[in-house]
C-alpha cells in the first residue's frame, strides 16, 4: 500500500487536498486495490454518520422561548409606575418628617456631648479597654461591602495566648455563631487532639463581616493580629474563566477550574486564621 | 462580519434574540450529539448565555455558527466532566431510500465512537455530522486545519479497527 497516499486519503475523499496531492492519491487509487478498499470503507463510514438523525430535535417554540428567556427586553426603570409612586412617597416623607428629624438630631447632639464627656473620663483610667468596647458596639453587619462585587480576598492571621484552649475555642465558637460564620480545622495545623498546646483553626465569614469578626476576636484576652491582607482577584478570575473556554487539554482545564473555584471560595468567604497557644 | 452579529455586538437586543432564534436548533442538535438529548437543552441555554455575554468580543474571524459551536463545545466539555453519556445516545439512521446504501448499524457506530478520544470524537462529529469544513472545524476546536486533517485520519483508522474488531468478535 502507498503510505503517503493513505495518509492523505481521508482529506482527498473530503475534497480538502490541494490539486497536486489529490492527483497523487487518485493515481494510487487506480493501482492499489487495498487503498481502494479503504476508500470504500471511509465513504461508507461517512455516509453512515451523515445519515444519523436525532429522535427529537429543537422546535421553533423552544427557540422562541429561549430567546425570550435569554434576551429580556430592556425597559427603562422610569417607565414603571411603582417607581414614580415610590418617589412621591419619599418626597412626602422628606417634607413631613423633616421637623421630627431635626428635633431628634438636636436630642442626639446633646447625648453625644454627654457621651464624649464620659469617654474622656474612661480614657484617663483604661484607654485600651475603652477603645475595644467602642469598636465592638459598632459591628458593621448591615450591608455587603465592595468586597463581593470586586472579588476581594480578605485574610487575617490572629494569635491568641491563653491558659485554656477549650475556653478560647468556646469564645471563638460564640463569635462565629453570632456572625453566621463557620469554623474549620486548619489542614496545615500540626498539633491537634485533646492535649495539644498549639491549635490553629480557620474562621470563615461573609466578606462584609470580616472586620466585625476581626474586632471581636481581638477583644479576646491575649489576642494579637499578626497580619491582615486584602487582594482583589476579579481580574484573575476573569482570566481563568476565559482560559477554560480555549482549546486546552483536559488536565489544563481541570487545573484552571480548580484555581477558579479556590479563588471564588476565598472571595465568597473571608478567612481568619487563628492560632491558639496554650500558656499555663 | 455578519450584520446580525454586528447589531448584537452594539447592544441591539432584538438582534441578540434573532441569533438565538436562528441558531438554537443547530446548537441544540450539536450539543445533543455530544451530551445526549436530556442534557442538550441545558447545554444549549448555557452556550447562548455565554455567547450573548461575549458577543461584543466576536470579531467575525469565523462565521457566527462556528463561533457558537466553539462555545457549545466548551460547555459540553465541562458538562462531561460531571457525567459521561454515550455519544449519539438518541440518534438513529434515517430511512434511506437508496438500497445500495450499506449503512453501518447505529449501535455499532455509537460504540466505536465512544472508544475514540474526546479530541478525535469532536472532529468526527463536527466534520462528518455537522458538515463543517476542515477550516471551520479548526475554528470551533481552536486548532489549525492541518491538525483537523490528521485527527480525522487517525480517528477513521481507529474507527475501522474498532468496527472490524467488533465484527470479528
Amino acid at each position: 500500500m502507498n503510505y503517503d497516499a493513505r495518509e492523505n486519503l481521508k482529506a482527498y475523499l473530503d475534497g480538502e487536498l490541494d490539486p497536486e496531492l489529490a492527483e497523487q492519491v487518485r493515481t494510487a487509487l487506480e493501482v492499489d486495490a487495498e487503498l481502494k478498499k479503504e476508500a470504500e470503507f471511509m465513504r461508507s463510514l461517512s455516509r453512515s454518520f451523515s445519515s444519523l438523525r436525532p429522535r427529537a430535535e429543537a422546535t421553533r417554540e423552544m427557540a422562541e422561548q429561549a430567546a425570550a428567556r435569554l434576551v429580556r427586553p430592556h425597559r427603562s426603570i422610569l417607565r414603571a409606575p411603582w417607581v414614580w409612586a415610590g418617589a412621591c412617597g419619599l418626597l412626602l416623607i422628606a417634607v413631613f418628617a423633616r421637623p421630627l428629624f431635626e428635633s431628634a438630631q438636636h436630642e442626639l447632639s446633646g447625648q453625644d456631648a454627654a457621651k464624649e464627656m464620659k469617654q474622656d473620663s474612661v480614657r484617663e483610667g483604661a484607654p485600651a479597654a475603652g477603645s475595644v468596647e467602642e469598636s465592638q458596639a459598632e459591628a458593621p453587619t448591615s450591608a455587603p461591602s465592595a468586597a463581593q462585587s470586586e472579588a476581594l480576598i480578605q485574610e487575617s492571621s490572629i494569635t491568641v495566648r491563653t491558659a485554656s484552649i477549650d475556653t478560647t475555642l468556646r469564645e471563638i465558637d460564640s463569635i462565629a455563631n453570632s456572625l453566621d460564620g463557620s469554623i474549620e480545622v486548619d489542614p496545615g495545623s500540626i498539633a491537634t487532639g485533646p492535649n495539644a498546646t498549639d491549635k490553629t483553626i480557620l474562621l470563615r465569614v461573609a466578606p462584609y463581616r470580616f472586620d466585625a469578626a476581626r474586632k471581636q476576636l481581638l477583644s479576646i484576652r491575649g489576642s494579637t493580629e499578626a497580619s491582615v491582607q486584602y487582594r482583589n482577584v476579579a481580574e484573575e478570575i476573569h482570566r481563568l474563566e476565559n482560559e477554560t473556554y480555549r482549546e486546552r487539554s483536559s488536565q489544563q482545564i481541570d487545573s484552571f477550574q480548580g484555581q477558579l473555584s479556590r479563588l471564588r471560595d476565598l472571595a465568597e468567604r473571608s478567612t481568619i486564621r487563628i492560632r491558639i497557644i496554650l500558656e499555663p | 462580519m455578519d450584520p446580525v452579529a454586528q447589531r448584537a455586538a452594539s447592544g441591539d437586543r432584538e438582534a441578540m434574540a434573532d441569533i438565538v432564534r436562528l441558531f438554537y436548533a443547530d446548537v441544540y442538535r450539536f450539543c445533543s450529539r455530544i451530551v445526549g438529548a436530556d442534557a442538550a437543552d441545558d447545554a444549549t441555554q448555557e452556550a447562548f448565555l455565554i455567547a450573548l455575554r461575549r458577543i461584543r468580543v466576536f470579531r467575525g474571524e469565523s462565521t457566527l455558527k462556528t463561533w457558537l459551536f466553539g462555545i457549545a463545545l466548551n460547555v459540553t466539555r465541562n458538562m462531561k466532566r460531571k457525567r459521561l453519556p454515550l455519544p449519539l445516545a438518541d440518534w438513529d439512521h434515517s430511512n434511506s431510500e437508496d438500497p445500495s446504501d450499506q449503512l453501518i448499524d447505529a449501535e455499532r457506530l455509537r460504540c466505536a465512537l465512544a472508544k475514540l478520544s474526546p479530541e478525535h470524537r469532536e472532529v468526527v462529529i463536527l466534520h462528518e455530522m455537522e458538515g463543517l469544513s476542515y477550516d471551520e472545524c479548526g475554528h470551533v476546536v481552536g486548532i489549525p486545519s492541518g491538525t483537523v486533517k490528521s485527527r480525522l485520519h487517525h480517528a477513521f483508522r481507529q474507527l475501522r479497527l474498532h468496527l472490524e474488531g467488533a465484527e470479528s468478535a
